[in-house]
């Protein structure tokens, strides 16, 4: 039986079923006990209200036990080494259609503005491991940073989640999902470009009781620089500034954890108020 | 007259077998904030369903806070809506191509977005949503997007309404 609603005490108390309509609630509060190597000590006594015993003799000797929290996993990444120029087809009415364009990709993708070759480089991948095989992954990509130029054009993003929750940039077919991003835009004949962008990576991991809800196993940053310059002749070639992609290494989650060094975190988890969105002045 | 009968029931089967070879996917939308005040921004769920016998495409083009391989239309109580006009048209809208495929009965990930980016929800009163997506190449299989152009057959989603209330927020207008 799960348990609901029960506070700590000494005194007599009731409880109630926690059940699966609980579990959906978005204000639920849950906890779960993130990886530690170290021994978590853990002790326990139960008391029993018995008319006339001392106090003494209503409650039972203090048991201890430590527990070696294991579990967890980690992510690696493959990143692509540089900003490319790509010829991606335009989409019109959401339908790729006309000649290809140049693109400013970081990675190296064909086919169009909405439909990349899954034959491509992506900027970069994601792959999971190390978890408990009962259970399923899955990501969060939140927006850190994300500016434009374009000749004296300014466009700035919002910091925010990365489309929807969860990630929805999956390479089909991969068991455990691994996620992607190549992030583009088609460029603009006649206008100097530069792009900076940067966003963290999330890993949760749900198990496969009844219930669950994702948990996170750690993040990784990420990001990219760079320019696109056109010749006299119309033509445009690209510049990656530094190294792109991980940023630092794989962080593990942690209940302490409040900030990733750029958003919020809130007891190791990854929150925001809206969606990435980019406003140009 | 048995001719007669026979050439319409032909035309019938024709057109229903034309039907189901169009629509290999079914589309579903939600809103897990059916309410908003003015100046929130407003949120889709968008999950296609393979109901084909073979795989089907569903690549989400992720631009700007919303899948833009969907085509959004949203009605207030006066007709359409238009578009949000962008401060600087000429400049494309950053995003990045995810590949996606299901296989016959299974749903997609959820995508869609924010579709306030999209269109002005300031005013108060109710709004109605509904999406669309062009079958892509053959049948949408995958692979075959790019294999055919504009005015493909497209498949429409249920309708969900997204009620706003006052004061009203003046819009942010243009991005």
């Amino acid at each position: 039986m799960r348990i609901a609603d029960y506070a700590p005490t000494n005194a007599s108390a009731s409880v109630q079923e926690l059940t699966d309509a609980d579990l959906k609630k978005a204000n639920i509060t849950f906890y779960w006990v993130y990886p530690q190597n170290d021994n978590i000590p853990v002790t326990y006594k139960y008391c029993v209200d018995i008319p006339g015993a001392d106090a003494d003799g209503k409650c039972s000797l203090v048991a201890k036990a430590a527990f070696t929290v294991s579990g967890g996993g980690t992510m690696t990444n493959t990143p692509y080494n540089q900003l490319t120029i790509d010829q991606l087809i335009p989409c019109e009415n959401n339908v790729p259609s006309g000649s290809p364009g140049p693109a400013l990709v970081y990675g190296n993708i064909t086919g169009s503005d909405c439909i990349a070759n899954p034959g491509g480089s992506w900027g970069i991948f994601f792959q999971p491991s190390g978890a408990p095989s009962n259970g399923t992954y899955s990501y969060v990509q939140l927006i850190n940073s994300d500016t434009r130029t374009l000749n004296t054009i300014s466009c700035t993003s919002s910091q925010g989640v990365d489309l929807s929750y969860p990630y929805a940039g999956i390479i089909p077919g991969t068991n455990p999902p691994q996620a992607l991003d190549a992030p583009n835009f088609a460029l603009p004949s006649g206008y100097a470009v530069n792009r900076n962008f940067n966003a963290t990576m999330f890993l949760m991991w749900t198990s496969s009781l009844t219930g669950s809800i994702p948990v996170p196993i750690g993040y990784q940053t990420w990001g990219f620089s760079g320019s696109a310059q056109q010749d006299s002749n119309g033509n445009w070639s690209a510049t990656t500034n530094g190294t792109p992609g991980p940023i630092g290494g794989f962080v593990p989650s942690s209940g302490a954890q409040t900030t990733d060094g750029y958003t919020t975190l809130q007891d190791g988890y990854p929150i925001w108020n809206g969606a990435a969105a980019e406003t140009c002045n | 007259m048995k001719f007669l009968f026979g050439l319409i029931m032909l035309g019938v089967a024709g057109i229903a077998y034309s039907q189901t070879s169009q629509q290999p996917f079914t589309i579903t939308i939600s809103t897990a904030k059916p309410e908003v005040i003015s100046g929130d921004s407003v949120y889709l769920d968008v999950v296609m369903t393979n109901i084909s016998d073979h795989d089907v495409d569903c690549t989400i083009y992720a631009s700007n806070a919303l899948d833009r391989n969907y085509r959004y239309e949203v009605f207030d109580e006066q007709g359409p809506v238009p578009k949000i006009r962008r401060k600087y048209p000429e400049i494309g809208e950053t995003g990045s191509s995810f590949p996606c495929m299901i296989k016959p009965g299974e749903n997609s990930r959820p995508s869609g977005g924010m579709i306030s980016i999209l269109y002005d929800f300031h005013r108060p009163g109710k709004y109605t949503i509904q999406v669309s997506r062009p079958v892509w190449g053959d049948d949408q299989r995958p692979g075959t997007a790019m294999t055919v152009h504009n005015n493909q057959p497209e498949v429409k989603s249920n309708t969900i309404t997204i009620t706003v209330s006052g004061p009203e927020v003046p819009p942010d207008l243009p991005r």
